[in-house]
């Protein structure tokens, strides 16, 4: 239940920063944060924080590269030598994805050392 | 040990949180990834069409900040403004809107400040543009205005007012993707800015030299030779302003006493590096012609105008219709400047090519000291004028860069060939209201306002360089063509080579007085016209030596002469039109050379080929290509005493012509590394066609799109970001002119009358912005020979976006 949570808040952290125009390291922050707060283990933390904000950034990359048709995400794909756009919208969901969970995994490993190897 | 796990993740996070935040990782020209990528602030960011799609209000603290831009179907703004200076406030807010990026690096590319954004690998092109004198020229330009021109400088101010306002409202997540991309950001705009980009205009156009490579050439060839090969003046032109059309122009070689030309001073060797610094493209040109209203089928003057530059994305002109009382025109301008440079309104229609003059001339020095802190004018000592810039480093840092100036203008090199000469050039100058009554820019404002013959003739007296053929044509029935800028008064020859700077009088005497500059207005054949050939006829009293076309223009008045009626499809056609004239004199010369009897079935493919060309140069002509490496190869050959790394110029083509058809043994022929033997022209040319036919190896040649390679760039060469394959016709003598990222950077036609229609065609879009569908919108069109209507509208028609200040 706890992970499900966790998948809730970290999405919802994610979807805050992007509203609010975030730099992109607040994702980690925010992560970590709320994965030092559930109870989860370690993997889980890394898992969760990870899905979650892959999900919200790859979502909206892909939908600006789907409603554009393409123009930018095709060109930049050009300039980083990847065979399409939707390459930009994976890497972008990987970026996103990578730094929430290894904020996650941060987080969790401080709350389990303190608390002596317990969640 | 229960530490272990959050030291490791701590550390991943922060190698990550690096790695992210980084630019150049592991040296490649990356941008810092994490905030590149992160949608809120990155790339992502730039897809789509922001604000142009919006109904927005601004209240912006200034007093021109009043009027409206509404954008149509294509994207264009269309300004409607209470005066000029709200108007010149708009339009900088719609270019910094579109063009930000694009003004940005423009200008620090012109005043030498690139290394602050691009780093140290830019620091040599940096310093040769800071020693040139950009900064200093800009810095001069602004003074006079300010002090001599202060309504002119009014509109400098206003425009830089609206570029300012809209920076102000920017947040980074805005900033153009090319920013992003370079990790920089937008600087504020100035007066002194849009100096800078029109001294950049001013650098491609009349910036052009070869002094160093004629005297070397003369010096090799002797003066009798030298004169044979390089005659200045081709015998068949057309010029733009023929004799017979000249009007009230008198010597003024009376005022000039004891002027001659100086002895040509022995360039240093040659070196490649050093070579030209601005590179002359010989595919520098464009068409404009107009045609009267009794050759006209709607009964008004219909005029046609496309200027050819390198071709970028985002194009360098700016599609605009600006509306103020006293003004309705439409038309390109300048991102970086006010106004518009080509366009109508409701009475007049104009436009420009390049005349082509060379305003550059190069004086060599003779210092007193190795500190060249003085230099011997008129056998005295004269101290020099050191002028001190400061070129920023990337990362922070700084470093003081003097550069000398002497009477003739500053000595840009310390070394290679055009070491210690002072370079005097036109673009150097911004005089002062006593020898005119306003400013270049002042130029355009009043040609967009224009009514009649006589207005059009008051806004050209302000304008200095570069100098260009300005086309005219009003719907009371004028037409005219002016070939206007302040040309310097030469003797004969004076400006072809290096000259000595130790004497006064060798310096530039004045200009040539307005009303004696060459001018054809209502012409008896009909029409007006140029393609940057020879400005004047024989008969014209004034020296001027240049580089000029001489196929272009020719054949334009060729057209022009055998269509007794033109309307605006024939204007567009003309304009498309990819038949070389080069093509049409030379190739019956190669064939006739080659040796029928001995050709195998190949060699008569290849012959056949060529022999039923109709000279065009169309996207799939194998013809053209298998002339353009006939006629290619056989000029090198022919002047293979002259190689490109030798410092020596080559005859112009049309003298290559003369002598391949008039003088087929003339020595030039004779290959150098052939002692034993005497090629002659037929010679060659029968073995360029066989190296041809062997190479082709019973092939046909490919196309000729496939073989020129066409495309538009990039401005910043970035990737991904220029255009597809150009399939379609046109070649750098015919009147389309199409070569890789070089064209027709604008097409125009203009059918004056009652209420005036004109149609445009423009490489590219309104927008600067890759990731906005209005960024190359017009590139198909423009590609495939389309035109669209260029609407003025009274009120907004249908806008897919406003923006109103209040």
């Amino acid at each position: 239940m706890y992970r499900l949570f966790l998948l809730i808040s970290v999405l919802l952290v994610c979807v805050v920063c992007l509203y609010a125009g975030a730099s992109w390291y607040a994702l980690a922050i925010g992560a970590a944060a709320l994965c030092f707060l559930f109870p989860v283990w370690r993997r889980s933390a890394l898992y969760f924080s990870f899905l979650a904000a892959a999900m919200v950034w790859g979502a909206y990359a892909g939908y600006l590269h789907f409603m554009t048709e393409g123009r930018l995400g095709d060109r930049l794909a050009v300039t980083f030598n990847v065979p399409t756009g939707w390459v930009m919208v994976v890497i972008t969901a990987l970026w996103g994805g990578i730094t929430s969970g290894l904020g996650g995994l941060f987080g969790a490993s401080l709350r389990i050392a303190l608390r002596g190897g317990k969640k | 040990m229960r530490w272990t796990a959050p030291l490791i993740s701590a550390l991943l996070l922060t190698a990550w949180l690096l790695l992210g935040s980084l630019t150049a990782l592991f040296g490649l020209p990356l941008p810092a990834l994490g905030q590149f990528f992160n949608p809120a602030q990155g790339f992502w960011q730039n897809a789509g069409e922001g604000a142009r799609v919006q109904q927005l209000s601004f209240h912006l603290d200034s007093p021109h900040a009043r009027g409206e831009i509404h954008f149509d179907e294509r994207g264009i703004p269309h300004i409607i403004a209470a005066d000029l200076a709200s108007a010149c406030f708009l339009q900088g807010y719609a270019n910094a809107y579109d063009r930000m990026w694009q003004m940005d690096i423009s200008t620090r590319a012109t005043e030498g400040a690139l290394t602050q954004v691009l780093g140290e690998s830019m620091k040599e092109r940096d310093l040769e543009q800071i020693h040139k004198g950009f900064r200093e020229m800009a810095r001069r330009t602004v003074d006079t205005i300010r002090e001599q021109f202060p309504e002119d400088y009014e509109v400098y101010q206003a425009y830089s007012d609206g570029i300012n306002a809209y920076l102000d409202q920017l947040d980074p997540a805005d900033y153009a993707v090319e920013y992003k991309l370079l990790g920089h950001a937008p600087q504020r705009w100035s007066p002194y800015r849009t100096a800078l980009l029109l001294k950049g205009m001013s650098s491609g156009l009349s910036g052009f030299y070869r002094d160093a490579e004629n005297t070397r050439t003369r010096n090799a060839l002797g003066p009798e030779r030298f004169d044979a090969l390089y005659p200045e003046r081709f015998p068949n032109d057309s010029p733009v302003v023929p004799d017979a059309g000249q009007q009230g122009v008198t010597s003024r070689f009376s005022l000039l006493p004891e002027l001659f030309s100086a002895p040509a001073v022995p360039p240093r060797e040659a070196d490649p590096r050093q070579y030209v610094p601005f590179p002359f493209d010989p595919d520098n040109g464009s068409n404009n012609w107009a045609v009267a209203k009794s050759r006209s089928n709607t009964g008004f003057p219909i005029l046609a105008s496309d200027p050819h530059l390198s071709l970028t994305f985002p194009s360098v002109w700016y599609e605009a219709q600006i509306t103020f009382p006293g003004c309705n025109a439409r038309g390109v301008g300048l991102a970086g400047a006010p106004g518009l440079m080509m366009g109508f309104n409701d009475y007049i229609a104009w436009g420009e090519t390049n005349v082509g003059h060379d305003v550059t001339d190069w004086y060599r020095i003779t210092w007193t000291d190795s500190t060249r802190s003085a230099y011997l004018l008129d056998g005295k000592e004269t101290a020099t004028r050191f002028v001190y810039d400061t070129l920023q480093l990337k990362g922070g840092g700084e470093e003081v860069v003097a550069t000398p100036w002497t009477i003739f203008g500053p000595v840009p090199y310390a070394q290679g060939e055009y070491a210690d000469m002072a370079m005097r050039w036109r673009a150097q100058d911004e005089p002062g209201r006593d020898v005119r009554p306003h400013t270049t820019v002042l130029t355009f404002i009043k040609l967009m306002q224009a009514k009649n013959y006589a207005d059009y003739v008051d806004a050209l007296q302000g304008y200095v360089d570069p100098a260009q053929n300005f086309l005219f044509a009003a719907r009371d029935g004028d037409i005219a063509i002016r070939p206007n800028g302040f040309f310097p008064l030469r003797q004969p020859e004076e400006g072809r080579f290096i000259r000595e700077g130790d004497r006064t009088k060798n310096n530039w005497q004045g200009v040539i007085p307005f009303a004696e500059r060459p001018v054809q207005y209502n012409p008896a054949r009909g029409f007006v016209s140029s393609a940057n050939q020879q400005t004047t006829g024989p008969k014209y009293p004034y020296y001027y030596v240049g580089g000029f076309d001489e196929y272009r223009g020719r054949y334009i008045n060729r057209v022009l002469e055998r269509q007794p009626t033109m309307n605006q499809r024939r204007m567009k056609e003309l304009q498309l039109d990819a038949h070389s004239l080069f093509a049409e004199e030379v190739t019956p010369l190669l064939i006739a050379r080659i040796d029928r009897q001995h050709l195998d079935d190949n060699g008569r493919q290849l012959l056949r080929l060529i022999s039923e060309w109709d000279y065009q140069y169309a996207g799939d002509s194998r013809a053209a290509t298998l002339f353009e490496s006939w006629s290619r190869r056989l000029f090198e050959l022919t002047f293979d005493e002259m190689p490109v790394d030798s410092g020596m110029l080559r005859p112009e083509q049309w003298k290559w012509t003369a002598l391949l058809r008039d003088a087929p043994t003339d020595p030039i022929f004779d290959i150098v590394a052939t002692p034993g033997f005497r090629e002659t022209g037929p010679i060659l040319t029968q073995r360029v066609f066989e190296e041809l036919q062997e190479e082709l190896n019973g092939e046909l040649p490919v196309t000729w799109a496939e073989e020129r390679d066409a495309r538009i760039p990039h401005l910043g060469r970035i990737p991904g970001f220029g255009s597809p394959l150009i399939t379609t016709g046109g070649s750098r003598t015919s009147p389309r002119v199409v070569g890789n990222g070089f064209g027709a950077s604008w097409r125009m036609v203009v059918e004056l009358g009652k209420d005036p229609r004109g149609w445009g065609a423009l490489p590219g879009g309104a927008s600067g912005n890759p990731g906005s569908r209005f960024y190359d919108n017009g590139f198909e069109e423009w590609a495939s020979g389309g035109y669209h209507e260029l609407t003025r509208w009274k009120m907004p028609d249908h806008p897919i976006g406003s923006w109103i200040f209040e």
